[in-house]
Parts: C-alpha cells; sequence; structure tokens
C-alpha cells in the first residue's frame, strides 16, 4: 500500500499540497493500489477460500502415536467449558433470598429445559437426564457463539466436534434402552405395534439402519449448518477483495453484518434442536410409544 | 466439470428445501390463523420441522464441498 503514484517525494513540499495531493489520488484511484494482504496467515480469500477452516496448531503435543496438539479448536472449547462453569457457578453461589440478575436468567433456561424439553419426551422421571441436556445445550450454544468473534475459531465447525456429540448421544439412548428393557427388548421396542409375523424380518434392517442414521444426522445437520454460515461470512468479504474498491465495500459490509445476525439466531436453533432431538429419541428408547 | 457437479448437487438439493420449507411454513401459518392461542405449540414444531428439512439441503452441501476440495 505505497502513497498515492505519480507523485514525487521532492514536490511535496508543503503540509497542505500533500494532503491534497493524497486525497487526489484517492480518489483518483477510488482503491488501494495492488492486492490488499490478508491479515491473520490464512492466505488469500480467493484462493483459497476454505484455507480459513484449516486447523491452525497452537501447542503442538505429542503422547507416543496419538496427536493430542492444543489447536485453535480445541482452545475455544476450553474457554466455552470455563465460560460456562463459571457463569454457572457464580449463579449458584447465590442461595438467599428470590432469585435475581444472573441465577434468574439461568433460572428461566433451566426451568425451560426441564419443563418443555425434558420432561415433554422422556416423562416425569426424566429429572435426572436435565443435567446432561442442559450440558448439552449450553456447550452447543456457547460453542457457536463464540465463533462471531473475530479472531476465534468455532470449533462445531469441524466435523470432529459434532461428530464426538452425537457418537455420545448415540451410546447413551442405545444404552438407556438396552438397560431397560434387555438387548433383546430394546430391538423388539423398534419394531412397531401391530405388524404382521411376515413382515417383521423386512422391518428390522430398516430400523436398524434408522437408529444408525440418527447419530449421522444429528452431527451433519449441526456441522454443516454453522459450516455453512461462516462460510457465506467469508465469502462476502471475498467480495470485497475481489473488486479491490472502497466504493463496493459498504455492501458485501452490510451483508456480512446481516449474516452474522442470522449467525447468532441459527447459533441458538441449531443447539436447540441438537438439544431436543437428543430428548426426543432418549424418549423413544426408554418409552416407546406403540 | 468439477463446478458443474458441485454447483448442480447443491442447486437440486435446494429446489426440494424450498418446496419443502414453504409447504410447512403455509400450513403452519394457516393452522396459526385458525387457532391463535396454539400460536406457540405450532411455533415450536414447524422451527422443528424446518430443522429437519434444511439438514436434508445441507446433506448435499457437504458433498459439493467435498467435490469441491476433489475428495
Amino acid at each position: 500500500m505505497g502513497g498515492p503514484p505519480g507523485l514525487e517525494a521532492a514536490e511535496l513540499t508543503n503540509p497542505v499540497t500533500h494532503i491534497i495531493a493524497v486525497a487526489v489520488g484517492f480518489i483518483r484511484d477510488l482503491g488501494f493500489p495492488g492486492k490488499m494482504h490478508v491479515a491473520g496467515g490464512y492466505g488469500n480469500p480467493l484462493d483459497d477460500p476454505l484455507g480459513y477452516f484449516a486447523v491452525k496448531n497452537l501447542v503442538p503435543i505429542k503422547i507416543g502415536p496419538l496427536d493430542m496438539s492444543i489447536t485453535m479448536e480445541v482452545a475455544a472449547m476450553f474457554v466455552v467449558v470455563i465460560l460456562a462453569s463459571t457463569l454457572f457457578i457464580l449463579a449458584a453461589r447465590q442461595t438467599e433470598g428470590a432469585p435475581r440478575g444472573l441465577r434468574n436468567l439461568l433460572e428461566v433456561f433451566m426451568k425451560w429445559l426441564r419443563d418443555d424439553i425434558v420432561r415433554n419426551f422422556i416423562g416425569k422421571d426424566g429429572d435426572k437426564w436435565v443435567p446432561f441436556i442442559a450440558t448439552l445445550f449450553f456447550f452447543i450454544l456457547f460453542c457457536n457463539w463464540l465463533g462471531l468473534i473475530p479472531k476465534s475459531s468455532t470449533a462445531t465447525a469441524n466435523i470432529n466436534i459434532p461428530a464426538t456429540l452425537a457418537i455420545m448421544v448415540f451410546l447413551l439412548f442405545v444404552g438407556a434402552g438396552v438397560v431397560k428393557h434387555g438387548p433383546l427388548g430394546y430391538i423388539k421396542s423398534l419394531i412397531p405395534h401391530g405388524v404382521p409375523k411376515w413382515l417383521i424380518p423386512l422391518m428390522l434392517p430398516i430400523e436398524l439402519v434408522g437408529q444408525v442414521a440418527k447419530p449421522f444426522s444429528l452431527a451433519v445437520r449441526l456441522f454443516a449448518n454453522v459450516l455453512a454460515g461462516h462460510i457465506v461470512l467469508v465469502c462476502f468479504l471475498g467480495i470485497i477483495l475481489y473488486f479491490n474498491s472502497i466504493i463496493i465495500a459498504p455492501a458485501p459490509l452490510l451483508g456480512v453484518l446481516v449474516m452474522n445476525l442470522l449467525e447468532i439466531l441459527f447459533g441458538f436453533i441449531q443447539a436447540y434442536i441438537f438439544t431436543i432431538l437428543t430428548a426426543m429419541y432418549i424418549g423413544a428408547a426408554l418409552n416407546p410409544e406403540h | 466439470m468439477v463446478a458443474l457437479s458441485a454447483g448442480l448437487a447443491m442447486g437440486l438439493a435446494a429446489i426440494g428445501t424450498g418446496l419443502g420449507i414453504a409447504i410447512l411454513a403455509a400450513k403452519a401459518l394457516e393452522s396459526m390463523a385458525r387457532q391463535p392461542e396454539a400460536s406457540d405449540g405450532i411455533r415450536t414444531s414447524m422451527i422443528i420441522a424446518i430443522a429437519f428439512v434444511e439438514a436434508i439441503a445441507l446433506y448435499s452441501f457437504v458433498i459439493a464441498i467435498l467435490i469441491w476440495t476433489k475428495i
């Protein structure tokens, strides 16, 4: 980003002349000479659009064959854990009197999670599932929201983290069904009532595939929604680089602003959908409603 | 060829998703107008159903990204 082209240093004797010369050169070019250097070391979004989403290693740690490095996603998850635990511990300390302030806000969320999500789908004795559902909800919510801060990384935009959550949910609802009904009873509960006996060998593989498809759809839904939002943001910023002029800049910036607000909404919606589907699957495994 | 297939994958999926969400939202709005006091439950179910339909479009988005990065 040099100065205005076509002006020698010897001509700029007067500061006023210098300012006018810079202004005239700026308006004449209506842009920055040359390509802009993209800070952050990711590479130009025009040439390498997905380079922004590559895994960035902060602290390489190798334990034998396992690669346990601290990457940006791991650091983001640490921040989420610290933030969530601080919020809830601070709210839990307020034990005397009516709830006010932070505790009031978090109690609204906990009541909503307990009544509208857990008790609706798992039934009255589902109270022991509320801590898990609340942890899942707040973890995904804070992971999605913290990714919108400019220099931080979205943990859920990497396929591994939603996949881990989905595998955990799969083991939980299959385990809950097996513990309650026994292994054969769980498979029997998959088959709807009133199905003629000769149809069962056809229904069973379909139902089993359906059960295995549930964690896949959970993981891909969360991952793709968050990743798509961030890709749109990077593409909007790439429009500015493509035109390389400052006159075009306000339109993509408006788009980025609107997409950020939409991402806040979508982060909440995706956390809510993941949580409510988890509660539905656990409820369906515990009380097959036939 | 790569660009054509990636574009077609997402574009064709978007047709079905747009139709699906439109039908869903139309039915939900109609039922909310018929019985305004059930609005909250209908709105919640509509948002859950929209997430299901949108997930199918996003499966093909993931395929388009895989095609584009030539895996």
